[in-house]
């Protein structure tokens, strides 16, 4: 099954009896006449197999599907400054989230991530014994007094004008005291991966905009993907996300956007009571949460159809109960 | 999925079975898998601009695990049509998003009697799409877009003009261009005159001189499609542009001043002595020889 | 130079030691080798596999390495202050005890470094550390601190040390082979004994004694800042810099004495290291002691007394049976009460207890500077909602035992290579006394 292994391909078992038969021919075969143990010859050209949603099995050139980054080509000093005049913010809205997990799973494809590792994360918060929980999406802060920058010897995490807290993997050394100082565990650590530069950065693997690849022995995190909003375009989390959950945007233009709304950030906080989280750190973070009221969905919603081992997760909070 | 692992396993028996008889050979059956086109949707759309520039485009999708999904780097050509021919106007390529943008000049284009322009976009298919095209009809139409300016208040007064002549009780919205995506600052219904007026905001951040780049919209009209006009005023509040050089902070590059003092004064300290105590061992040494 | 009786006889008594290896100590030789062995083996695996290999994951990302680290460095701190404090203040008692408390602080100088090395995920870039400096990370802080106090130490240490060179190089009484008796005269700087070298060195000695002092105190400091800069409940305290300073003069007495003891077991040399000189080394044991009891309880006080909730949550994990409370209290009862309570009572204050006391001491302080380090990383702000069992709880690897093992190792191994090298006594220091 390893022709499956890509995830352009996999997507598309999902379509149920018909079309899963129809891959499965189409292995069997594939296999049987190339004699090799189901070694993917395929993999050397560019075209992928499809099924349409009619069960035709179709054949593809990979490079008008491929979530492929285009990503400009900038120099050191361009990555270490920021994009010119900006002020990127974000605001979370708890009330939308149902912790869908679609900005995690985008946010893995987006920087090529194993399935464990999850640079954006759903913690299922509950402040008080008697509080409400509540989903609590959670990126990396970019905090304007970032505690993580503060301790790095080598200006590996630096900040940038624009707002937004970068890591050089390239120079990271790997002492993890970044980690440590952050009172929000946002960074991870690459602690056994291998390094693997996908195609589409093969030209220029160095770039701390992208966070790809992977380097071994060094410190990631969330980046709010500058390469994209270099181009204009909203991070992968806000995109992916179905409810909205996440507005970003340029505090110097004053304007958030989800992708669907846009609105005066300044307002959205005036209106929602936006807060940052544990204020009293005096961080400083980018990111501003707009409480759960008036919530759209319930907050078991998030966790009913989760995977086993998901849910487990959550047990200390006891939603079950 | 029961019924799929069945079917499945029915598959793998059968193809045990044949794969099993003599003289059967599978390998050759690879020809036979020859995969079909994937079918195409086609949509497209037209923005009237200022000074009839014609945007023209073309969005080409495919559905993919339940959704549409947008197609790159497919040439669509771009034509239009009168009653008894058919002219090329150009070609362009699907961007990333699926998107093949061609502008044209308004003027250029040949019209019907009821000075309708009749568009065309066609995607001609290859090997792994079908083609699929579309058409659209549309009367060439515009917005006015006069700026009032008085000591307390901005707004601006749009007119909304078909074939030169007012069109009423339309929605036409303002907006400013932002980093993603433009903010909507207003809406409004045009009278019989085609005109209305929209108050303007005045606290909108604007660039480093205040300029805000304002655009009104008439959004997919069933006749004219998207209308739009920009306009470029210095209505916002200007940034500050940030300053280039970081400032003297702990999570800066560049040190406090007391932090390199305390640094230099307690190096020098330490190895100060350690010279001192350096050179009386050289002492110690030279002594020793002339001894 | 003039070699007086007292010096000769004190030469013949370690002739055989610093001569050439004993059956003895090639036998320790070879057992250390093995562990240290076992440790490159792990070290390689480590470097080949990546830090998986360890208990370490993303919320325990500092384990048994930092540990150790701390607890060499500490005990280098140690013994260098007391060093530097002995010689500065003429203490009596201090000639037999000098060499093995510069010593000490030699060699876990060397020592402790080595475990930063390995909890950094790529050494390849060590030298990033120089040329990307920032000044304002307290890592960068403790390199300089680490790096100039290594000089202090090796310069004290040499310093002590020339005019036994120059005894080693003029003795008649040792038979060593010419590479050493080389070695020896270039060590020895030309060294006579002339007035005006003895002042320059009298000098030098009481200048680098007198740096030593305030700069461990800095060096100490800057050690907790690692963790006393962080925004962490039980880390995030302006006690760590006192704190950290005190243990480490305390750790440090203790690994003297039971250095001491090995010494006066292994040589002979109970004519040099008598039962009073264990019994002052208990009177400084009793007073850090009791100071290192204050700290700690003062420390754990606010934290209990003030209940914030991160404060809270550390503190219950300390005070739990269940996680480390066993170990919370063994390591007080060792650091604090045992060599409080056995120095205290003069039947109690026998060289072999006090050693014994010392060794669970300075046993209990490694204990301490793990639960320093781990039940903290333990407790993020957020909560971990994981379900990888390693990303929730730490434990240590047999890949971290293995280098913590090498590390100890090499810890005596050098011991004995030194002691091999120069006396464990230092006889220059006792001709003065007859002059």
């Amino acid at each position: 099954m390893s022709e499956l292994q890509n995830n352009n391909r996999r997507d598309f078992l999902k379509k149920g009896a018909w079309g899963v038969t129809l891959a499965a021919w189409g292995q069997l075969v594939f296999s049987c006449s190339s004699g090799e143990e189901g070694e993917a010859a395929a993999e050397a050209t560019d075209t992928v197999k499809l099924l349409t949603p009619d069960g035709e099995l179709v054949e593809v050139d990979s490079k008008h599907l491929k979530h492929i980054h285009k990503v400009k080509k900038i120099s050191q000093q361009q990555a270490r400054a920021g994009i010119p005049g900006k002020k990127f913010v974000m605001a979370i809205d708890l009330a939308r989230c149902n912790n869908a997990r679609k900005c995690i799973t985008a946010c893995q494809a987006m920087h090529h991530l194993p399935s464990e590792k999850e640079w954006v994360t759903v913690k299922l918060m509950k402040d008080s014994k008697d509080g409400a929980p509540y989903w609590f999406p959670k990126t990396c802060f970019h905090c304007d007094n970032p505690p993580c920058v503060k301790v790095c010897p080598v200006n590996a995490t630096y900040k940038r004008q624009d707002g937004l807290v970068l890591i050089d993997s390239e120079r990271c050394i790997g002492c993890k005291f970044c980690m440590t100082a952050c009172p929000y565990s946002t960074r991870t650590f690459n602690w056994g991966e291998k390094e693997e530069v996908p195609e589409d950065f093969a030209t220029h693997p160095d770039n701390p905009e992208t966070s790809v690849p992977s380097r071994p022995g060094t410190v990631e995190k969330c980046d709010f993907c500058p390469d994209m909003v270099r181009m204009g375009k909203l991070p992968d989390c806000v995109t992916a996300c179905p409810n909205g959950v996440f507005y970003f945007g340029d505090q110097n233009e004053d304007v958030v956007t989800n992708g669907s709304e846009t609105v005066r950030f300044s307002q959205l906080i005036k209106d929602r009571s936006g807060y940052r989280y544990m204020e009293d750190l005096g961080t400083e973070p980018r990111v501003w949460y707009l409480p759960p009221r008036d919530r759209i969905f319930p907050v078991e919603r998030g966790y009913e159809s989760l995977p086993e081992e998901i849910k487990e997760r959550y047990k200390d909070v006891g939603l079950d109960g | 999925m029961s019924l799929s692992k069945i079917i499945k396993w029915s598959g793998l028996i059968c193809l045990l079975c044949i794969s099993l008889s003599p003289g059967t050979l599978i390998a050759q059956d690879e020809e036979g898998e020859e995969p079909e086109a994937l079918r195409t949707r086609a949509s497209l759309s037209s923005v009237q601009r200022n000074d009839d520039v014609l945007d023209l485009k073309m969005l080409m999708r495919a559905k993919i695990d339940d959704r549409y999904t947008g197609l790159s780097g497919l040439e669509v050509v771009f034509s239009a049509a009168t009653d008894s021919s058919e002219v090329e106007l150009g070609k362009a390529t699907t961007n990333e998003d699926g998107v093949a943008t061609l502008t044209v000049n308004a003027k250029d284009i040949p019209r019907d009697t009821a000075n309708r322009m009749a568009l065309m976009a066609e995607f001609d298919g290859n090997d792994e799409f079908k083609g699929s095209d579309d058409d659209i009809e549309i009367l060439p139409a515009r917005i006015l877009l006069e700026p009032i300016e008085t000591d307390s208040s901005l707004s601006l007064k749009l007119t909304l003009l078909a074939n030169d002549e007012p069109v009423e009780d339309e929605d036409v919205s303002l907006f400013v261009k932002r980093l993603f995506s433009p903010l909507k600052v207003g809406e409004a219904t045009t009278d019989e005159e085609g005109a209305a007026e929209i108050v303007f905001p005045m606290d909108l951040p604007g660039d480093g001189e205040g300029q805000l780049e304002i655009f009104a919209r008439l959004e997919d009209h069933s006749d004219f499609g998207t209308v739009e006009v920009a306009l470029d005023e210095p209505w916002g509040k200007p940034v500050s542009q940030l300053s280039q050089k970081l400032p003297q902070a702990l999570w800066s590059p560049n040190p406090p001043t007391w932090m390199i003092l305390t640094f230099i004064i307690l190096m020098a300290a330490v190895w100060g002595h350690y010279a001192v105590i350096v050179y009386k061992l050289i002492q110690v040494k030279r002594e020793g020889k002339v001894g | 130079m003039d070699i007086s009786k007292k010096q000769t006889a004190i030469l013949e008594k370690f002739a055989p030691y610093i001569e050439r290896f004993d059956t003895k100590s090639r036998v320790w030789i070879g057992l250390l080798l093995a562990v240290i062995a076992v440790g490159l083996y792990a070290l390689i695996l480590q470097i080949v596999e990546g830090h998986i290999v360890t208990g370490m994951r993303d919320n325990v990302v500092w384990g048994l390495y930092i540990v150790n680290f701390i607890f060499f460095i500490g005990i280098s701190y140690g013994g260098a202050i007391l060093a530097g404090i002995l010689h500065l203040f003429k203490v009596p008692w201090r000639r037999p005890i000098m060499r093995i408390a510069v010593l000490t602080a030699f060699i876990s100088a060397l020592i402790g470094p080595i475990f930063i090395i390995l909890c950094i995920g790529r050494f390849d870039r060590l030298h990033f550390l120089l040329i990307h400096a920032r000044l304002q990370s307290p890592i960068f802080w403790d390199v300089v601190a680490i790096s100039t106090y290594l000089a202090g130490a090796v310069l004290f240490m040499y310093l002590l040390m020339i005019k036994d060179f120059a005894i080693y190089r003029d003795s008649e009484v040792l038979d060593l082979p010419p590479w050493r008796k080389k070695l020896y005269t270039a060590l020895a700087l030309n060294y006579q004994g002339t007035e005006s070298q003895i002042k320059q060195l009298a000098i030098s000695k009481n200048l680098i004694a007198l740096i030593m002092i305030p700069m461990v105190v800095v060096v100490s400091s800057v050690l907790s800042w690692i963790f006393g800069m962080t925004l962490r409940p039980g880390w995030h305290s302006t006690i760590f810099g006192p704190y950290f300073v005190l243990a480490a003069i305390y750790s440090g007495a203790g690994s003297i004495v039971i250095l001491m003891w090995i010494f006066r077991k292994a040589y002979q040399l109970e004519n040099y290291l008598t039962d009073k000189h264990f019994a002052y080394m208990g009177y400084i044991l009793l007073a850090l002691g009791a100071g290192y009891g204050y700290f700690t309880f003062s420390e754990y006080l606010t934290s209990w007394f003030g209940s914030e909730r991160w404060d809270e949550e550390v503190i219950d994990k300390l005070f739990s049976p269940s996680e480390y409370g066993w170990w919370f209290l063994i390591s007080n009862v060792f650091a604090i009460v045992i060599p409080i309570v056995v120095v205290a009572f003069k039947k109690l204050r026998t060289p072999n207890l006090v050693t014994l006391a010392a060794l669970l001491m300075v046993f209990g302080m490694w204990i301490k500077r793990y639960l320093i380090v781990v039940p903290t990383l333990e407790t993020p702000l957020l909560p971990i909602q994981d379900t990888r069992p390693e990303y929730i709880h730490y434990s240590a690897t047999w890949v971290e035992w293995a280098l913590t093992f090498a590390g100890f190792a090499t810890f005596i191994l050098f011991f004995i290579i030194m002691a091999k090298l120069v006396t464990i006594v230092t006889v220059s220091d006792y001709a003065e006394e007859k002059k």
